[in-house]
């Protein structure tokens, strides 16, 4: 009886405790994965340098009676407005260089209080910051944008309502 | 068979305790990377963030009226505002200075070729914006190839009403 609990006592014991560092170890994977990535992204969304591109974006549509009037009668709560050929501007050359030094790849706009998640786009990472975006604040509309270097940014403008 | 059986089991022990001993010592290793990366790649940020914000609030906040070269160092321009007051910027390989702020690269950071330029556009009413002025300051940093930690400052303005 003694001989059989003295046998193998230290293995079991080994066993045991291995099996429980393993569990700590695979959680906190998991855990600083999670964390990692969600840094990471952290990176590439509403970077500064990007806010002030938008913000000069957000300037020339509002001086912009046409590209204005074309947003207001063609956004509507379900619908976005893709601006990225520049067709609602005046002047499509200074659009396409304004976008140009901005190194904007493609940007939308959107009603502020549409459901952004049904905005379908291609890039599976735009679509990702899409999702993340929470609709807030009493601006009319959303211009959402992705970016040359892979970042992405967004930034709310128009009257309250 | 009660021989040896303990010295199995002592070899088995041993050799599980010295495996996870050794996935413990890696995982430690690449955390310990990982923060390494984050933490440089955090400062170089949050630097480009603030200089950013520090020109782009004066430059496109401001009424800029001119701009001039100045001979502080081989990048150094004057620029004047409405109000009448001037900031300076100097660039030279590790160090950057807009007015007060002042941003000191890190040994793995370097300034690479900074310019400014205006770009024109066929815009041509007279009351509207027509022109941009751009200022580019590229940071790179060995850590992160590829990367560019620095300013790409636009300033629309009208060429009708100022001449810079």
């Amino acid at each position: 009886m003694k001989n059989w609990y003295n046998k193998g006592f230290v293995l079991i014991e080994t066993l045991i405790v291995t099996s429980f560092v393993a569990g700590v170890l695979i959680f906190s994977f998991i855990e600083f994965t999670s964390i990692s990535k969600s840094y990471e992204e952290s990176f590439k969304y509403n970077t500064v340098e990007n806010l002030y591109a938008l913000e000069d974006i957000k300037n020339y549509i509002l001086s912009d009676p046409g590209a204005l009037n074309a947003i207001n009668s063609s956004i509507n709560p379900d619908k976005i407005i893709d601006i990225t050929n520049c067709s609602i501007f005046t002047s499509v050359d200074y659009c396409n260089k304004l976008y140009e030094l901005s190194n904007i790849n493609r940007i939308i706009i959107s009603n502020n209080y549409f459901d952004i998640r049904n905005i379908s786009v291609d890039d599976e990472y735009f679509k990702t910051f899409i999702d993340k975006i929470k609709g807030s604040g009493n601006q009319k509309y959303r211009l959402i944008a992705s970016f040359k270097n892979y970042t992405y940014a967004t930034l709310r403008f128009g009257d309250n309502e | 068979m009660n021989k040896g059986f303990t010295v199995i089991e002592l070899v088995t022990t041993f050799a599980l305790t010295a495996a996870i001993v050794v996935v413990l010592i890696n995982v430690g290793l690449v955390i310990r990377n990982i923060y390494n990366k984050f933490d440089n790649k955090t400062e170089l940020l949050i630097e480009q963030a603030n200089l950013s914000n520090a020109m782009n609030s004066k430059i496109n906040g401001d009424n800029l009226t001119s701009y001039e070269v100045c001979t502080e160092s081989s990048f150094c321009y004057d620029f004047t505002f409405n109000e009448g007051t001037n900031i300076r910027l100097t660039v030279t390989n590790n160090l950057i200075k807009f007015g007060d702020y002042t941003y000191k690269l890190d040994n793995n950071s370097e300034v690479l070729n900074p310019e400014i330029t205006k770009v024109s556009t066929n815009v041509d009413t007279i009351s509207d914006n027509n022109k941009f002025l751009v200022i580019k300051i590229p940071i790179v940093n060995k850590l992160y190839k590829n990367e560019d930690f620095g300013i790409n400052l636009i300033y629309p303005y009208n060429s009708n009403k100022i001449d810079l």
